[in-house]
């Protein structure tokens, strides 16, 4: 297989001991596998989150993912921008799709750049780990690097909003998107393709500012993946894992429930089947521990 | 196969439906020639498998079977059925056509007596009971077909299953070794009376079609209303063959939306309306009925019969487009999510059965159409830039039956101008 | 009041539409709603809501100025686009409540001491002041925002949620000296401070 080379856009989550640590490490792993060479773009700043809209206005979050992809452009030309985190891919992909909707925009756009000696011609492809997988290998070419099958894991694909809604994984469905339950078959997993809460919404920022009510959607997502009789959650998205991982402690507290259900991302599942250690799918830093997983990770 | 009567005089109507049996009559008894061709073994079209009419409540074999016995006595037409329409060159006044005709594997003996039928043991999905149960493999598609002709499918062709069908056959009528035919006419003038299909109703995903065994199409519901579909004309719901007593409509499922169909179809307000009383009529006031809405498009005299609806004390009516649909594990109720627009109100409802209104999706969506044929945004044909070719009926805009039959009228007066200018044209 | 706000509404008089159509992101598609529901029932949050997005269109053409941009509706939302991909209009929905939570922020208008509008705020200064979101700064200015005493309890009820974290290696204590961000700083905040220039002199923030 000829090295796939891309501009990686990793995040302000996925930095080392950032909340999305494990989701890098694990990344970097399944990269080495499939012979990917990530790239990092150049100085990279924040995308401005979704939640960045009521201080942050309409251009000056568009300026700052203009900002990245004028770096990608300058610095690594011809090479699509990757994103893991499901934020940061809807921020550029959503900026970029307005800039090139509008030519006005994008006038002023490059008008704030140019206080920072910097210009953006319009040549970002924004696009998610998640695509590149799918799109640029395929589900046979997942299937190339496996050394150990994740044989009697009950996984229940947890797929969230954002890599799901507005944009989507090509081909999938809004509603009802396959793709998490398609990647846990082939790395012999057993999906729960009938769990119903995939893309509930987690609460998102309002995790943190409306408790509350984020945890009730919380408890909904976990709780499904009790009944279908899931052994852990496998998500694309950071924000997605901390909130159904982290708070579970929190609505144990709270409303009595025994929650404790592992919540990993796909690219620790990929890790350990392709013949990782537990250390290199990062399951070190799972709050909830992954144990089923690392038990075939130290096989 | 000679193309007899073919010439740049005649007219060619694409598609047998209720607006193509109406353009091809109206030309055909003005003393014009017509081919009449229809890419099924039957004429009749969606019509057909309609349980009743609105707002009469009346059967469609009854004006079905004027239209047949009209077309059957009349000489100017050429019916040619399992046949479809693959290429058409030329200009106004003088078109060259080629067909596909498919074999029917059954020839003119046929007296429809049944007994292949009856001896072959193969089913295929029964595609005029829109797939809800199976037929067998040797098949008369509906009581009133015209032609009578039974027809064997492909499937069992070249098998025993086949031969089976042969031997039984009292007169000769089975012949295993028809083959695809191509034809090439001339005509004059084109119509096309190509129909509708209802949108895929599993592209609109929060409802769950295909997921939720209890969430059908309006058109399914026909057939399961009218005595000759699957269940008897009984209202069993896929699901568990349970009675559907307690029945949700979902208006513009599919249509007014720019993610599905941007128009409005029209026939969806009034064919919901007219279900609601399929409901009442197989159980009277147990019965009930929720229709679920944007706004009520009940245009001009059909305002009677939806003020008769509403004063229905069986009938419900909720402002509001449904959100998603969740199957209740326990009983395979879908449940419905919303908010009801007027006041504000919040529901999660439990149906016994949902009916999706689907809209109507031009049947040519998709078919590569000579480059002349103007399409509107949502693929309805405007007519033609040399001014030959005409859209009729459901092809040409969302019509219902009584709307398709006016509008196939006219098209077939434009199609009988341009044969009377050609005509005249070549006199001189 | 804020001059902007004394300023929007001389300028726009009864024409709240307009107001919205020329000032809020995607505000020019708010006239195409037809009130079909399919939003709020779609949201999440959709019972935490006073006021549901369709409703919110509705009042917007009804010129309910103060009651839209006063309400702290548009702060439910958690940004997971099902109603945007559900709009049979194809409204940009999260788009637009955005925009509208942004333009009442910066009108003054908004709750005082809606937590998302805070949170919201607070996140973006984060964000932007090294370039990159200090996680552990997030948190703790988030705790801490009622003031000390109401801090240490919050901190200390989910204290056992971030020495998970820490202990997972995925909170660094150390942020609290700084922690990442861009080296071009200066280039990074000359950018924002452009684009805010000219996005106000736009929306009528400054002359």
């Amino acid at each position: 297989m000829a090295k796939k080379e891309y501009a990686f856009y990793p995040g302000c989550s996925s930095q080392l001991k950032a909340s999305a640590s494990n989701y890098l490490v694990s990344t970097n792993s399944i990269c080495k596998s499939l012979d990917i060479k990530l790239t990092e773009i150049p100085d990279w700043n924040c995308c401005g989150a979704s939640v960045g809209y009521c201080e942050g206005g309409e251009l000056p979050r568009i300026a700052i993912n203009a900002r990245n992809f004028a770096q990608a452009e300058t610095h690594l030309p011809g090479q699509d921008i990757v994103a893991t985190c499901a934020a940061c891919w809807l921020s550029a992909r959503e900026s970029k799709e307005r800039l090139d909707g509008s030519a006005q925009l994008l006038k002023e756009t490059n008008e704030a750049l140019a206080a920072a000696g910097l210009h953006y011609n319009g040549g970002a492809n924004v696009r998610h780990m998640v695509e590149v997988l799918i799109e640029d290998f395929g589900y046979d070419g997942l299937k190339a690097p496996m050394k150990k099958s994740l044989e009697g894991l009950k996984i229940a694909g947890y797929v969230g909003c954002q890599t799901n809604r507005p944009f989507g994984i090509d081909g999938e469905s809004f509603e009802n998107p396959m793709y998490l339950d398609k990647m846990v078959e082939t790395l012999g997993g057993e999906a729960l393709t009938k769990y119903e809460q995939k893309v509930t919404c987690c609460g998102g920022a309002l995790a943190f500012s409306e408790p509350e009510k984020s945890q009730k959607q919380i408890r909904d997502i976990v709780e499904s993946a009790y009944d279908h009789g899931a052994e852990m959650i496998v998500t694309p998205c950071p924000l997605c894992q901390a909130n159904v991982e982290v708070y579970q402690s929190e609505i144990n507290k709270k409303q009595g429930t025994k929650f404790n259900m592992p919540v990993v991302y796909y690219s620790q599942l990929m890790t350990v089947a392709y013949g990782g250690s537990a250390k290199d799918a990062a399951l070190d830093g799972q709050l909830i521990k992954a144990e089923k997983l690392e038990k075939i990770a130290g096989k | 196969m000679t193309a007899s009567i073919a010439t740049n005089q005649a007219i060619l109507v694409v598609g047998g439906g209720i607006s193509g049996m109406t353009a091809a009559l109206e030309a055909a008894e003005c003393g014009k020639q017509v081919i009449l061709v229809e890419k099924t073994p039957v004429l009749g079209g969606r019509t057909a498998r309609l349980y009743r009419y609105f707002p009469k409540m009346c059967h469609p074999t009854c004006g079905l079977e004027i239209n047949l016995r009209r077309i059957k006595q009349n000489r100017n037409i050429r019916l040619m059925t399992m046949t479809e329409v693959t290429a058409v060159a030329g200009s106004r006044g003088n078109y060259s056509v080629t067909l596909k005709v498919s074999p029917r594997f059954v020839n003119e003996n046929c007296t429809a007596c049944g007994k292949c039928g009856e001896a072959v043991t193969t089913e295929v999905s029964n595609p005029w009971n829109y797939g809800l149960d199976k037929m067998k493999a040797a098949y008369l598609p509906h009581n009133m077909a015209h032609p009578q002709r039974f027809v064997i499918d492909p499937s069992i062709v070249g098998t025993p299953e086949g031969e089976k069908a042969k031997a039984a056959c009292p007169v000769g009528a089975v012949d295993l070794d028809m083959k695809e035919e191509s034809v090439t006419l001339q005509v004059g003038a084109v119509i096309y009376a190509t129909g509708w299909r209802p949108y895929d109703a599993a592209k609109i995903q929060p409802y769950g079609y295909g997921r939720y065994r209890n969430v059908i199409t309006s058109l399914e519901f026909e057939r399961l209303a009218d005595p000759q579909g699957p269940t008897g004309g009984k209202i069993l719901r896929p699901g568990d063959g349970k009675e559907a007593k307690n029945v949700a409509f979902i208006q513009c499922a599919g249509s007014r939306d720019e993610n599905h169909l941007r128009h409005c179809s029209r026939i969806c307000c009034m064919a919901s309306l007219k279900q609601t009383q399929y409901v009442r009529e197989a159980f009277g006031d147990a019965g009930k009925s929720t229709v679920y809405y944007i706004d009520i498009r009940a245009i001009d005299r059909f305002e009677d019969f939806y003020q008769m609806v509403q004063k229905d004390a069986t009938v419900s009516f909720v402002k509001s487009k449904v959100a998603k649909i969740v199957e209740n594990a326990e009983n395979g109720n879908p449940v419905l999510h919303g908010v009801d627009t007027e006041g504000y109100h919040r529901y999660a409802v439990e149906h016994d059965l949902v009916v999706l209104a689907v809209g109507m999706e031009p049947e040519i969506t998709g078919v590569k159409l000579p480059d002349d044929v103007i399409l509107d945004s949502s693929n309805f044909i405007e007519g033609s830039k040399d001014g030959g070719m005409f859209g009729a009926g459901a092809a040409s805009s969302p019509l219902d039956v009584n709307r398709a039959v006016q509008s196939a009228t006219a098209a077939s007066l434009h199609a009988i101008q341009v044969i009377r200018k050609t005509a005249s044209t070549e006199a001189a | 009041m804020t001059t902007a706000n004394t300023n929007a509404i001389e300028r726009y008089r009864n024409n709240f539409l307009k107001e919205v159509e020329a000032n809020v992101e995607e505000g020019h598609m708010v006239k195409m709603c037809m009130q079909c529901g399919v939003c709020a029932g779609s949201c999440p949050l959709g019972p935490a809501w006073q006021h549901s997005p369709q409703k919110i269109f509705m009042m917007i053409r009804a010129g309910k100025r103060d009651e839209v941009l006063g309400s702290d509706s548009m702060f439910m939302c958690t940004s997971c686009y099902n109603c945007m991909v559900r709009c049979p209009r194809q409204l940009p929905i999260t788009h637009i409540m955005h925009g509208l939570a942004n333009y009442a922020h910066r009108l003054g208008l908004a709750p005082k001491g809606q937590p998302t509008r805070d949170f919201a705020t607070l996140f973006w200064n984060n964000a932007i002041k090294k370039g990159r979101v200090n996680e552990l700064m997030l948190t703790l200015r988030h705790y801490f925002r009622g003031g000390l005493v109401s801090g240490i309890k919050e901190a200390l009820g989910m204290q056992s949620v971030g020495l998970g974290l820490f202990m997972a290696k995925r909170l660094n204590p150390m942020e609290i000296f700084g922690g990442h961000g861009v080296k071009d700083l200066k280039g990074f905040h000359a950018i924002i401070a452009k684009a805010k220039e000219i996005e106000d002199r736009k929306k009528g923030f400054t002359a």
